[in-house]
């Protein structure tokens, strides 16, 4: 299935960049803010509130609280709101990301690849959602994925100085990686387990040259790793202050913060801290996402499979001269998209409801999974082939397309078909929510409370409460109070789990009916409870 | 070969999920099923009914149905779970994806066979006559309004329907509550403490009692608080020790007391126990003919 060499396209990563980033700033004024994304506006100092629940947890680094920070006026003019300022950070980390990505998918499988493989990131929900909150999750992926992109360079760029500098900027962004999410230290295992595995020759082999070939340098791979391990802890270092004092302690403390900790709804349980069960993030995956984009990402992994299985039994990448993606890039690709889900499966992972925790996965899964479709169809009709892609493509975009339409702005309550959707999954006992649905109610008590009322947000967070209110979202003359026994009405959020909060509520007003509810598919995701007269 | 099944394997998922996500709005109900199913409740309902949903999320009925009648979530799996309820109409989603028979299961096992159920758009209602409804003579949590406690002695003030308790090491709070044990809602007295609660202690004065007391007790569960805390309650009628009892804190463990001796006329019926320091706990009690 090797493609004929062929010229990277160059405008379809530069338009999905620009594309992506215009969706999400665009896209960014509708979801509502979950309590992760909350901890980060607080720590950001965006707005005030409570930095997190987990108060152990390190400050944000430098380069997240830039992303999270509300840019200057530029925005303002452009008639932002508030919260989509805040996010526009990561919407221009998705865009870089998505540009990456296109240029990626673009060198390994073509024109076809490059325009497909952003498609199947931003698409589900689920995925959109992480990009597009306010963070470090974008900005997150978008480092991972140019790590890797730089390593791959560093054993692939033709010239010695290419080579030398891919390496080098290799160990600056892994620097710069650290301290946004502390998790991508795994990139360092990745590519020293790949680095290995080049030096060994396996991939190496020299074989026939019969067709012209780029060559890949296995020692370059060992100087991008050298310059990971050196460059990286002391790029981290010079760029987040935080460290500066008491450093191995605090970088100690960094690195256990990736660590699961907290409890997460799964299947009707909460999960208890530590390793989740056996197949958890896979699981996750195959529920949130539509079934036609995991069926295509397994796909791409079958398929990157078979090319490196292929690539070592009958090697034709020898050192010094070919042009093909070969088993080294394979070899890469699943070992990068791997990495995410192995850490998450060892406990290594936040404990937030869906895919998020192993979102850097996911651009790998997109570059393997277009090009094995892009492929499929070659290979099942050659003289159609562009037209099947195309209608491949439309069909796996399609559900993804139709999710997010239907789902939006209530993406974080999004499940797949094979979750049964929302109503599935909440029979199912996953989580439908972490507090963003309250915003979907805000303009209904705006508009039905009455003057000077007394509200309850319940477990809304307070960083979440201040960009609604500085937004006008809450009407100025609400005063939010902190006992339901004072209020005049409360708000509930409905996380799928123990609804203790919605009992306490009920028993302080002494009623079980709520007077409105925000729902996706008749689930309901939050309630407003009042008292006589509270509710016009 | 393999290509063209996998290109036609995706194309399968691809039109599933389109026509799934398509459709799923067509197998849900609508604002106007949810009104009519309200109405129809408002028309026939009496007083010992209640709704059960299913599937348990569809608690959209709780917006409409009519004040003060209950709405179940979970189907019951005992006679004490449908405490006062005579009549259960089953709210049912049919066509939602993953919904389950099991709620219907269970209340056939308790009930008459229902009449045929009534199709509302893409809801079904269907009335369930409970065969030996359990009817208790007096549900103490109800009753809190009326009754008087003590925490170690120290009498505890009223507030707001409820009882807040302090003495020099704690505060215990008290109220009739719902609380959420062993996956289910509950109807309780929800004591919760504050520091190392000491012996709580409940009056309440003029309760009719039948033959039986039924019980249950369990702590709430919450936070990383071990789930298993041995509890100890004393039952007394005016003053005398009709029972003390162990329990294990989890779960929702019952007991029965024998109280035939002093049936058939009002009492007065105490409650003594123990709330584990930094913990909920959830008592609901009844007497029964």
């Amino acid at each position: 299935m090797n493609a004929p060499a062929r010229r990277p396209p160059r405008l379809i990563p530069l338009a999905w960049g620009a594309v992506a980033f215009l969706a999400l700033a665009a896209l960014g004024n509708g979801p509502g803010i979950s309590r992760e994304e909350a901890g980060a506006l607080a720590a950001a100092g965006a707005v005030p509130g409570d930095a997190g629940a987990d108060g152990a947890r390190p400050p944000l680094a430098p380069l997240t609280q830039l992303s999270v920070r509300e840019p200057g006026s530029v925005a303002v003019h452009l008639r932002f709101s508030l919260l989509a300022r805040c996010r526009l950070g990561s919407a221009l980390a998705a865009g870089v990301l998505s540009a990456l990505l296109s240029f990626l998918a673009g060198e390994l499988g073509g024109a076809g690849a490059a325009a497909l493989a952003p498609a199947l990131l931003l698409g589900p929900p689920r995925l959109l959602l992480p990009l597009l909150a306010a963070g470090p999750r974008a900005a997150g992926t978008a480092l991972f994925f140019s790590v890797l992109l730089l390593y791959r360079a560093s054993f692939r760029a033709a010239r010695r100085p290419g080579r030398g500098f891919a390496a080098l900027g290799c160990g600056g962004l892994f620097g710069l990686a650290l301290p946004v999410e502390p998790g991508s230290c795994l990139l360092l295992g990745v590519v020293l387990l790949h680095a290995a595995l080049l030096q060994l020759g396996g991939p190496s082999r020299p074989g026939p040259a019969a067709v012209p070939r780029r060559a890949f340098y296995p020692r370059s791979a060992l100087l991008a790793v050298l310059a990971m391990a050196s460059i990286g802890p002391a790029c981290a270092l010079a760029s987040w202050p935080w460290l500066w004092t008491d450093t191995l302690s605090r970088a100690g403390e960094a690195l256990a913060s990736v660590r699961a900790t907290g409890a997460l709804l799964h299947m009707g349980r909460f999960l208890p801290p530590g390793r989740p069960p056996l197949g958890f993030p896979l699981l996750v995956t195959a529920l949130s996402l539509p079934a036609a984009v995991v069926g295509t990402f397994a796909a791409g992994v079958l398929h990157a499979g078979a090319r490196l299985w292929g690539g070592v039994r009958s090697p034709r990448e020898p050192r010094g001269g070919g042009s093909l993606p070969g088993p080294a890039d394979e070899f890469l690709l699943l070992l990068g998209a791997a990495g995410p889900f192995v850490a998450a499966q060892l406990g290594l992972a936040a404990r937030v409801p869906g895919p998020d925790p192993w979102l850097a996965a996911f651009p790998l899964l997109a570059v393997v999974g277009a090009r094995a479709l892009l492929a499929c169809a070659a290979a099942s009709w050659p003289a159609r082939a562009r037209l099947l892609s195309a209608c491949l493509a439309a069909a796996v975009l399609a559900p993804a397309a139709t999710a997010l339409a239907r789902s939006y702005p209530e993406l974080g309550a999004s499940w797949g078909e094979l979750a049964g959707g929302t109503p599935g999954a909440a029979s199912l006992g996953l989580p439908r929510q972490e507090g963003e649905a309250a915003a979907s109610l805000l303009p209904e008590i705006s508009s039905r409370a009455r003057p000077g009322a007394r509200v309850h947000f319940g477990s809304v967070p307070i960083a979440a409460l201040a960009v609604y209110a500085a937004e006008g979202r809450i009407r100025q003359d609400l005063v939010a109070v902190t006992s339901p026994r004072e209020a005049d009405l409360a708000v509930v959020s409905v996380g799928g789990g123990p609804q203790d909060e919605d009992y306490r509520i009920r028993a302080a007003f002494q009623t079980s009916t709520p007077v409105a509810g925000a729902y996706l598919d008749e689930v309901p995701l939050a309630w407003v409870y009042a008292r006589p007269g509270a509710w016009r | 070969m393999a290509a063209i099944a996998l290109a036609a394997l995706l194309f399968a998922l691809g039109a599933g999920g389109f026509s799934f996500q398509l459709a799923l709005s067509s197998l849900l109900p609508s604002p106007l099923d949810w009104e009519a199913a309200a109405a129809l409740l408002e028309r026939d309902a009496r007083p010992g009914d209640a709704v059960l949903i299913s599937p348990a999320w569809a608690e959209r009925i709780r917006e409409l149905a009519p004040r003060g009648m209950p709405v179940l979530a979970n189907p019951p799996s005992a006679p004490g779970e449908l405490e006062g309820v005579r009549r259960v109409w089953l709210l049912s989603l049919p066509r939602a994806p993953l919904f389950s028979y099991r709620p219907e299961l269970d209340l056939l096992a308790l009930s008459s066979a229902p009449e045929p159920p009534l199709a509302l758009g893409r809801l079904t209602l269907s009335r369930y006559e409970i065969t030996h409804p359990d009817l208790p003579l007096a549900t103490l949590a109800e009753r809190l309004p009326i009754a008087k406690a003590w925490l170690a002695d120290h009498p505890c003030a009223s507030d707001r329907g409820g009882f807040l308790c302090t003495s020099e090491r704690a505060e215990v709070s008290l109220e009739s509550g719902v609380a959420e044990v062993n996956g289910l809602s509950r109807s309780c007295l929800l004591a919760r403490a504050s520091g190392n609660g000491g012996p709580l202690s409940v009056v309440f004065p003029g309760v009719p009692v039948g033959r039986t007391l039924r019980a249950n007790a369990a702590l709430v569960p919450g936070g990383d608080a071990p789930p298993s805390v041995p509890l100890a309650v004393v039952v007394r009628v005016d003053g005398e020790e009709a029972a003390a009892v162990q329990l294990d804190g989890a779960g929702w463990p019952a007991f029965r007391v024998d109280t035939g001796r002093w049936a058939g006329q009002r009492h007065s019926v105490a409650l003594e126990f123990v709330v584990p320091e930094n913990r909920a706990l959830c008592l609901q009690a009844v007497t029964l003919p």
